[in-house]
């Protein structure tokens, strides 16, 4: 935790907690055909939603670096 | 018939073609062969790694789960991204180190950081025996297709024997390079064909807010968990979820797909291609469900695509859907034959018969074995019988159990080799004894879920209990790690400066 951008904290953040949502026992919450949306049953939809929360949230992650600052020619060439 | 015997022999010619062209520029060294010299472009590497991760598992597998298990399946959308996130975080890792200590198979990685002859054969082994059944599904599942879009004039076993045929020719002359050209092709016929077949089929029933309506009154058990059958509830919702993801993420077949790319960057990237690629999964859905509508009494529900295509489709679409779906299983088989070949020669030949061996003859014992793997599976298809996703997992279960000592080698010094070869053991051999032996899996959740969980507690427990000696390769790896978060994650560097007592470790 220590050494996480908030940025990155974040992207972790929202992303086990939607993995979370998806395959944790609370899958079994939405483990029913209703409500219908769309005629779509609630399973499927609560699949698609999170399904397409993780997957927007890999595209911010792309542009965001993955929550890193890019490496400066300093840090780069320390050696341990 | 003619225009899908038309269909089909395109399919077998246009790869064909594209694999002789892509070996014009091939280099008679194996890293060229094997990874093409680390410099696979982003299109290539998405595509084939993409179709590769994509098999028959999952365009005949899911529509056969839907058809007859409910919507366990739907979990595929949640381990697609997982394997798009360990693509991401597990596998830039493995490419940085890879490209710097020059690695070509999982056992070099896992059997340099460890400096354990015994794991590097465990690791080599373990790839090998469990990657040949997942490469007979993909035959089995491939022939089948052929068979039914035929109308039966190409029978099962000439389908399979005309695949491997096709596959060996550009592999032996091209490696990689053709199999990644020839994924791009597989690939968009594979996500197309999924999806179009799923609505397409869909609409005999009046679209899919009618066949979902219709099947709450037919069967609504079909819509829930655990399914028609009462057997796939939560556990193997996990299950699946888990080993699928882990399981192929660690084949041969995905390691040569993390070697071979050519800039850190696109690793980055792969997490949201991958995911985004899942929706596919909508026209499974889809089909499986309009398969319980429209023909509810399938034997084989492998078959029940190819048999509603059949039914449903004009003949011509049914057999380019078809032959998109033999492409899932032909863009799996390619990598995985060629995976398979260069773990038996780098691991195996080139470490322990013959350590001198030339280029050139490397590169022709790799095209041996891929003749060898090939007459392998092919026989495997014709007298092992088994319903795809049962044998996909087993297969799966086996291979997932690399990645504890993988975490180990790159994120953590403490890792150790007695750890993991313990690990490792008992995990495979809990998969084993659970699968074909007396025990049975405990709570409904899958073989490889125990063999993960024991191998887990071998492995951090036994590495905290005991010490590595061999500072010198200890330190080897910790200097790489230092570097890869320099360059790729500097928020990271402070945590070196506290994992020392001295700090004048750093300049």
């Amino acid at each position: 935790m220590k050494y996480l951008t908030p940025l990155k904290l974040s992207i972790y953040s929202v992303m086990l907690f939607s993995f979370f949502m998806l395959e944790s026992p609370v899958i079994m919450l939405a483990n029913q055909i209703e409500p219908l949306l769309m005629g779509i049953p609630f399973l499927l939809v609560w699949n698609l939603f999170w399904w397409f929360v993780l997957t927007a949230l890999f595209l911010v992650a792309y542009f965001t670096n993955w929550g890193s600052p890019t490496s400066t020619p300093e840090s780069a060439t320390k050696q341990h | 018939m003619t225009g899908s015997l038309l269909i089909i022999a395109a399919f077998m010619i246009i790869p064909l073609m594209v694999g002789v062209l892509s070996a014009r520029q091939s280099q008679e060294t194996s890293e060229d062969f094997f990874v093409q010299g680390r410099a696979m472009g982003s299109i290539a590497v998405f595509f084939t790694v993409a179709a590769t991760w994509w098999s028959a598992f999952a365009f005949l597998g899911s529509n056969a789960t839907f058809y007859t298990n409910g919507p366990v399946f739907l979990t595929a959308l949640a381990w697609n991204l997982l394997f798009g996130f360990m693509y991401y975080w597990i596998g830039k890792r493995v490419w940085y180190l890879g490209k710097r200590f020059n690695y070509l198979t999982p056992s070099d990685l896992i059997g340099d950081f460890y400096n354990s002859e015994a794991l590097r054969i465990t690791v080599a082994v373990i790839t090998l025996i469990f990657t040949v059944p997942y490469l007979q599904i993909q035959l089995t599942g491939g022939a089948y297709l052929i068979e039914v879009a035929s109308g039966g004039l190409i029978p099962f076993w000439l389908a399979a024997l005309l695949f491997y045929f096709i596959i060996i020719i550009y592999v032996w002359i091209g490696g990689i390079r053709a199999i990644a050209w020839t994924d791009v092709i597989y690939g968009a016929l594979l996500f197309f064909g999924m999806m179009y077949a799923g609505y397409y089929i869909s609409t005999q029933v009046g679209g899919p807010a009618a066949l979902f309506s219709q099947l709450q009154q037919t069967s609504p058990e079909h819509l829930t968990m655990p399914g028609p059958n009462g057997t796939m509830g939560y556990p193997m919702w996990f299950s699946l979820f888990a080993i699928t993801a882990i399981g192929a993420f660690m084949g041969p077949q995905i390691w040569l797909r993390m070697y071979s790319v050519k800039h850190g960057k696109l690793f980055n990237l792969m997490p949201f291609l991958l995911g985004l690629a899942a929706f596919a999964y909508v026209g499974s859905v889809l089909s499986g469900y309009s398969g319980v509508l429209l023909e509810p009494n399938v034997e084989n529900p492998d078959q029940i695509l190819p048999i509603m295509l059949m039914e449903y489709a004009p003949y011509l679409l049914a057999s380019l859907i078809m032959a998109a779906g033999a492409s899932a299983a032909m863009s799996t088989a390619n990598s995985q034959i060629h995976a398979v070949s260069t773990v038996v020669t780098m691991d195996i030949y080139k470490r322990y018969v013959n350590r001198e061996a030339s280029q050139a003859r490397i590169v022709y014992i790799g095209r041996l074995s891929l003749v060898g793997f090939s007459l392998a599976a092919y026989i495997m298809a014709l007298t092992v019988p088994g319903v795809l996703v049962t044998i996909g997992i087993a297969a799966l279960a086996g291979t997932a159990q690399l990645v504890i000592p993988t975490i180990g080698a790159i994120t953590w010094k403490k890792a150790h080799p007695t750890a993991a070869l313990a690990g490792l053991w008992a995990g495979v051999a809990c998969v084993l004894l659970m699968t074909f032996g007396p025990l049975s899996a405990p709570f409904g959740y899958h073989a490889g879920i125990w063999g993960l969980l024991l191998n887990t507690v071998l492995f951090v427990g036994l590495s905290h209990g005991l010490h590595r000696r061999d500072t010198a390769v200890v330190e080897r790896f910790t200097q790489a790690r230092y570097d890869y978060d320099a360059e790729y994650h500097p928020e990271r560097l402070p945590a070196y400066t506290q994992e020392t007592t001295s700090a004048a470790n750093y300049k």
